[in-house]
């Protein structure tokens, strides 16, 4: 039974990485809304 | 637009959502950590060894989450989708918006375990089943409606040309769902459903119903997170966010 130890792994490493880059893209499509948002508020005034 | 806070079209204000949001995110993210730490606890050292697949079988506690969020993430991309289009509330467009990666994530998770769950069990990675095939088909849904959203310059345009998009491909949703039950599957059959008893030893399921509590509020923690981005980058420049600073 052990020998089915790396699909597990294998899995569960996908889940965290899939939710790492998501929470990584996250943070960056926040950074780069507020930085066009500013940008456009220096404009307008 | 009405001013009672318990009525939807109050939220639909982009203003309103965006502190609903803010307020709500932080709360599901926290249950979402402390569910999935709960979950996997009980499913590596709680939930006994399968009699039939052995350790393989604990994929479950992720590969079945996965894919019930990936179709439940998208029949309530399709659902905000159709709200958009009969009350045209742009806040019902950002958050179909905002929930199509994760739902695309969720898809690629629940494929990815699928086959790593498949060669142990089947023999074979993946086989073109009707349940495999229709859940790949879910994942191009999902990109196909990205790739359109981001494909058209005029928001209101690309708006409705991906929500028709979700509203047409929701179809596949219930197609997947019953894709074992019409056709010859390799894939099982349901081991949970409303309609009969489990098929599982009772802390199995326990975990795999906490570690389905814990996707849905990171569906929720994420979305929610994702359309307050998405507000700020459609709402720029009004006075609303000049306001809030």
């Amino acid at each position: 039974m052990t020998t089915h130890t790396h699909f597990i792994i294998g899995s569960y490493a996908a889940l965290a990485i899939a939710v790492l880059l998501e929470l990584y893209f996250l943070r960056r499509q926040r950074q780069q809304a507020l930085v066009t948002a500013l940008a456009i508020a220096k404009e307008n005034s | 637009m009405t001013n009672n806070r318990f009525s939807l079209f109050w939220w639909s204000s982009p203003a309103n959502f965006y502190q609903l949001a803010g307020t709500l995110a932080p709360w599901f993210g926290a249950a979402a950590a402390i569910l999935a730490t709960v979950g996997l606890y009980m499913g590596f050292f709680v939930a006994p060894t399968d009699a039939q697949q052995g350790e393989a079988y604990r994929i479950i506690f992720i590969h079945v989450p996965a894919a019930w969020m990936a179709m439940i993430t998208y029949l309530a991309m399709a659902f905000w989708c159709a709200v958009f289009l009969i009350w045209k509330t742009r806040v019902s467009a950002m958050f179909a918006q905002a929930l199509a990666p994760t739902g695309a994530m969720f898809s690629f998770v629940a494929l990815w375990t699928g086959a790593l769950w498949g060669r142990p069990t089947w023999g074979a990675y993946w086989v073109w089943d009707a349940r495999l095939t229709s859940t790949l088909i879910l994942l191009f849904l999902y990109l196909g409606f990205i790739a359109l959203r981001n494909s058209i310059d005029d928001e209101r345009k690309a708006d409705k040309a991906a929500a028709l998009l979700a509203i047409v491909g929701s179809i596949n949703v219930p197609i997947i769902y019953f894709s074992v039950k019409w056709w010859n599957s390799l894939h099982q059959g349901a081991s949970v459903s409303p309609a009969m008893a489990p098929k599982m030893a009772q802390t199995m399921l326990t975990a795999m119903l906490i570690m389905t509590l814990a996707a849905w509020c990171y569906t929720f923690a994420v979305g929610l997170y994702r359309a307050r981005s998405i507000v700020i980058d459609r709402e720029a420049g009004s006075s609303w966010l000049k306001a809030l600073g």
